[in-house]
C-alpha cells in the first residue's frame, strides 16, 4: 500500500464539508448542525474549527461562496462546491477508507 | 433583535474584509439564538449560551483573514516579520559574546549555538503566533542568521579570493580560516537555530483544524 499522505489526518473536516456540500448548498451553521446530527453528535465543529476549514477549501477554490437573503429578511453566507472541489472527493474518501482501513487491521476496531 | 456583531467583535474598527467575515460569524451566532429559542429557552437564557459560544472570537476572525491572504503575505507576516525581529537580538547576542570574549573561543562559539537554540525557538513561537505553520516557523528561524550569513558569504566567496588573487602565498591558511568561520558563524548557528524551531513545534504544535469529538475541547 502506498505510504498514506500526512494531510490525510488534517483532512477529515474536508472529507466531511465536501461530502455535506455535494448533495446541496448550505450556509455554516447548516454544514455544522448536519455533522452533528448525521454524526449522532459524535463530531462537533466548533466556529474556531469550522470557519477556518471553510476558508481554506475556498482559498485552495474547491468552494466557492456567495450572500444571499432569505425570505424572513436574513442575509447568510452560503457555500456551493466548484468543479475543482468535487473533483477533490472521490481522492479524500479513498485516503480515508485506507486510512481507516490500516487502523482497523491494527486497533481491530471491529471487535471492540 | 440582539446586535450579533457587537458579541463578535466589540470594539473593533473593521474593514471589509473583516466586516465580511464578523458578519458571517455573527450570522451563525443568530442561527444558534434562534435554535435555543425553538427549543423553549427564554430570550434571555438564549442570549446568555449564545454570548458564551461567542466569547474570545478574536483569535478566529485573525486566522480567517489569513486564510484569505495570499501567499506572499502570509510569508512576510509569518517569516519573514518574527525572522527579522529575533535576527536583531541574534545581533546583540553575537556583538555581546564577541565583547566579553574578544578573540574566538570554545565558549564564544559554545555560546552562540546555545543562543541560537533559544533564538530559534523564540522565532518559531512568535510565527506560529502571527498564523505561521511548520514550514514557516523554520523558515522563520532560519532567516534570524540572513544578515550574518550574507556578510560571511560575500567576505568567504568575494573579499577573500580578491585578496588571495594579489598574493596566493598565503592560500592554504586563508582557505582553512574560511572554511573554520563559515562552519563556526553560519552552519553552526543555523543548525542551532533550525534546533530550537523544531523544539518549538514539539512543545507548541501547529493549531488542529479537525473536528472535535464530543466531550473533548474545542
Amino acid at each position: 500500500m502506498n505510504r498514506l499522505d500526512s494531510k490525510v489526518k488534517q483532512g477529515s473536516s474536508e472529507v466531511i464539508i465536501l461530502t455535506l456540500l455535494s448533495q446541496r448548498e448550505m450556509h455554516g451553521y447548516e454544514i455544522g448542525k448536519q455533522i452533528e446530527e448525521l454524526s449522532d453528535g459524535v463530531l462537533r465543529f466548533e466556529m474556531a474549527s469550522l470557519y477556518p476549514a471553510l476558508y481554506r477549501m475556498l482559498q485552495k477554490g474547491w468552494l466557492e461562496a456567495y450572500w444571499e437573503t432569505s425570505s424572513a429578511g436574513r442575509k447568510r453566507r452560503y457555500y456551493r462546491l466548484t468543479k475543482n472541489g468535487r473533483r477533490q472527493i472521490r481522492p479524500l474518501r479513498r485516503s480515508w477508507q485506507q486510512f481507516l482501513g490500516a487502523l482497523n487491521r491494527i486497533a481491530r476496531l471491529q471487535n471492540a | 433583535m440582539h446586535d450579533f456583531r457587537k458579541l463578535v467583535a466589540p470594539n473593533r474598527k473593521q474593514d471589509p474584509r473583516e466586516r465580511e467575515i464578523v458578519g458571517e460569524l455573527a450570522c451563525h451566532l443568530e442561527e444558534m439564538y434562534m435554535e435555543f429559542r425553538r427549543d423553549g429557552a427564554s430570550e434571555e437564557s438564549a442570549f446568555a449560551l449564545v454570548s458564551t459560544a461567542g466569547e474570545g472570537l478574536g483569535p478566529t476572525i485573525r486566522r480567517l483573514r489569513w486564510e484569505g491572504e495570499g501567499g506572499l503575505r502570509t510569508w512576510l507576516r509569518a517569516v519573514v516579520l518574527p525572522g527579522f525581529v529575533v535576527a536583531f537580538f541574534y545581533g546583540v547576542c553575537n556583538v555581546a559574546l564577541g565583547v566579553y570574549w574578544e578573540y574566538p573561543t570554545l565558549w564564544r562559539e559554545v555560546g552562540l549555538v546555545l543562543a541560537s537554540v533559544a533564538l530559534g525557538f523564540c522565532a518559531s513561537s512568535f510565527s506560529r503566533e502571527l498564523g505561521g505553520r511548520k514550514t514557516h516557523r523554520l523558515w522563520a528561524s532560519a532567516i534570524v542568521l540572513s544578515f550574518q550569513a550574507i556578510a560571511e558569504c560575500v567576505m568567504i566567496f568575494l573579499v577573500t579570493p580578491l585578496e588571495l588573487s594579489r598574493s596566493a602565498h598565503y592560500l592554504a591558511g586563508v582557505v582553512s580560516a574560511c572554511l573554520w568561520i563559515l562552519l563556526w558563524d553560519v552552519v553552526a548557528p543555523l543548525v542551532a537555530l533550525l534546533i530550537g524551531s523544531l523544539i518549538s513545534v514539539r512543545v507548541f504544535p501547529p493549531v488542529v483544524r479537525a473536528a472535535t469529538l464530543k466531550g473533548t475541547a474545542a
